[in-house]
């Protein structure tokens, strides 16, 4: 019980620390206002299809040729395809810098060697630290799937499974974003320079968003963002094929983006229950080797320095 | 009964296989003295702070504070001291008072608000509690790291360089503390230090510590005796540097 209020502490002070954080309210900003984006511009997109389509089939009508079907696989939530894309790249982005913060705070105001000379133990500063962060994490999603439910019911596309699948498609995205959050939190537990803490995280998120996705899907640039997949007979190339073979099961942008495309039911989700596990797997498992780091990370610290350059 | 509160025995601390930062250190302090460890840069005096304090493990030989081993027992070890590392800094961007609650709590104070009232009382910083610690002065910051290190009342308190970069008043206002938590709170004070004139005004007995070993140990009265021809402790600090490096 002790060990859990040492945590709590710890957690209030570094929500504190966050929120004092002007480079997160910028990038808490411009999520929310991507959340608010994605369903206007799915929306925009959706209806400028429909209504190009509803005027071609006039126009052959008017000529007495049938209409051909509708071109699009369109689905209800289909419209917020676009948060998808932004939780791979703004919603990652910010975990990494909320991670960065929690992580490398203690350093940046050197209070390591006060904290560590306190009568509590380490693994429960740990424990307060990915307590802020999941629990900052998740208010942030919490608030984007609001603003997501109540857009949504402007557009009229709500009913209670789209609120159950946008609410699964948040939770999915917290996971992911953790990933991201502890494995900046890893690097600013360790490293004597801030920046290179900041940059291997960005480093990393470089490779898992746009290296290993291009690499897995024959370097077919739009399916690297996009819940799209590439051209299909490019798994006839042994190069392509086999760089698709060894990166796509570490593609983990790829199986976030195919497990939300199933969720949505928009794009190129998996088609059978097996595959929709392996991309579950490998999201938890992303998410579960950062805490792992992370753990590994915080045991390493040296509670005699305080050193940390910028 | 533990006459002695800090005692260490052999103390080594080895960084790497040629680098010695304390060699075989043993060392005893009376409960209720203020020690002055002296020692130029490099000498190592903050690796013995470390090790003392728990936060760094020794490579041999054994310390004890408070009658508890540095290495078995830790946890009993930080619950009966208070540091402040050389530079203290806190949170930045906390205010002092934001700053002396957290670590309040951490020290396992049921009820901060009381504590933080008492120390900054005693430590007359009342008028700074709401100010964020990054603007406050380098002389002002040392005292709220003075309060967040005796808010728990601690039996031994760690000062590494207490002194350093601070202006002529705070220095002065620093020393009085010290004593003040010496005789009105009988708290034993273990304080690094290179300034000869603070020992002097501050410590009942000291250490001289020279590229990690302990070179002289004892009161400034004996200090005196044993160098009678060097009156001044200034001396007899250089001419213990000398022997040692010769």
């Amino acid at each position: 019980m002790k060990a859990l209020n040492t945590s709590v502490v710890v957690m209030r002070n570094e929500i504190t620390l966050l929120l004092r954080e002007r480079t997160l309210y910028v990038l808490l900003g411009i999520f929310f206002v991507m959340a608010v984006l994605s369903t206007i511009i799915g929306w925009s997109t959706q209806h400028t299809i429909m209504n190009v389509y509803d005027a071609a089939v006039a126009e052959l009508a008017l000529v007495g040729q049938d209409a051909p079907p509708f071109p699009v696989n369109s689905t209800p939530l289909g419209i917020m395809t676009n948060m998808i894309i932004y939780n791979v790249l703004i919603g990652s982005l910010l975990a990494i810098v909320l991670g960065y913060f929690v992580g490398i705070h203690d350093r940046m105001y050197g209070v390591v060697k006060i904290l560590f000379s306190r009568p509590i133990r380490s693994r429960d500063i740990f424990l307060g630290k990915i307590f802020a962060t999941v629990l900052i994490l998740s208010l942030v999603t919490l608030m984007a799937f609001l603003v997501s439910v109540i857009s949504l019911g402007i557009f009229g596309v709500l009913g209670t499974s789209a609120v159950v699948s946008v609410l699964l498609f948040y939770g999915v995205s917290l996971l992911y974003m953790s990933g991201f959050a502890f494995l900046a939190m890893s690097f600013a537990f360790v490293f004597q320079n801030s920046t290179s803490a900041m940059l291997y995280a960005l480093f990393i998120w470089m490779i898992v968003t746009f290296a290993l996705p291009e690499l897995s899907s024959a370097l077919f640039p739009t399916s690297s963002l996009n819940p799209i997949l590439p051209p299909s007979n490019f798994l006839n190339s042994p190069v392509l094929s086999f760089a698709h073979t060894v990166t796509y099961p570490f593609s983990v942008s790829e199986h976030y983006k195919a497990l939300c495309a199933t969720i949505l039911g928009v794009g190129a989700g998996a088609t059978n229950t097996g595959s929709i596990w392996f991309n579950t797997s490998v999201v938890m498992l992303w998410s579960a080797l950062a805490f792992i780091l992370s753990l590994r990370f915080f045991t390493n610290m040296d509670p005699s320095s305080d050193t940390l350059y910028e | 009964m533990n006459e002695f509160i800090i005692e260490t025995k052999d103390l080594t601390k080895k960084y790497t296989t040629n680098s010695v930062a304390l060699d075989h250190v043993t060392l005893s302090i009376e409960e209720g003295d203020i020690f002055g460890f002296l020692g130029h840069n490099g000498a190592g005096k903050t690796t013995t702070i470390n090790m003392l304090t728990t936060l760094l493990e020794p490579t041999s030989g054994s310390a004890r504070v408070g009658g508890f081993d540095v290495v078995t027992n830790p946890f009993e070890i930080k619950r009966i001291i208070g540091y402040v590392p050389e530079n203290v800094q806190l949170y930045g961007s906390l205010s002092s008072q934001e700053n002396l609650e957290y670590f309040a709590r951490l020290s396992g104070i049921k009820d901060p608000k009381k504590a933080i009232t008492e120390i900054t009382q005693f430590l007359d910083i009342g008028n700074y509690l709401d100010k964020r610690v990054q603007t406050l002065s380098k002389g002002m910051r040392q005292r709220i790291g003075l309060a967040q290190a005796i808010l728990h009342n601690p039996k031994v308190l760690f000062l590494d360089e207490p002194t350093s970069g601070l202006d002529p008043i705070g220095v002065k206002q620093l020393r009085d503390t010290i004593i003040r938590l010496n005789s009105e709170k009988g708290m034993t004070i273990f304080m690094n230090t290179h300034l000869l004139s603070e020992v002097s005004k501050t410590c009942k007995t000291i250490g001289i510590l020279n590229q990690g070993k302990l070179v002289y140990k004892g009161s400034l009265s004996d200090a005196t005796h044993a160098f009678k021809n060097e009156q001044a402790l200034e001396d007899m600090y250089i001419t213990t540097q000398k022997h040692e490096s010769a």
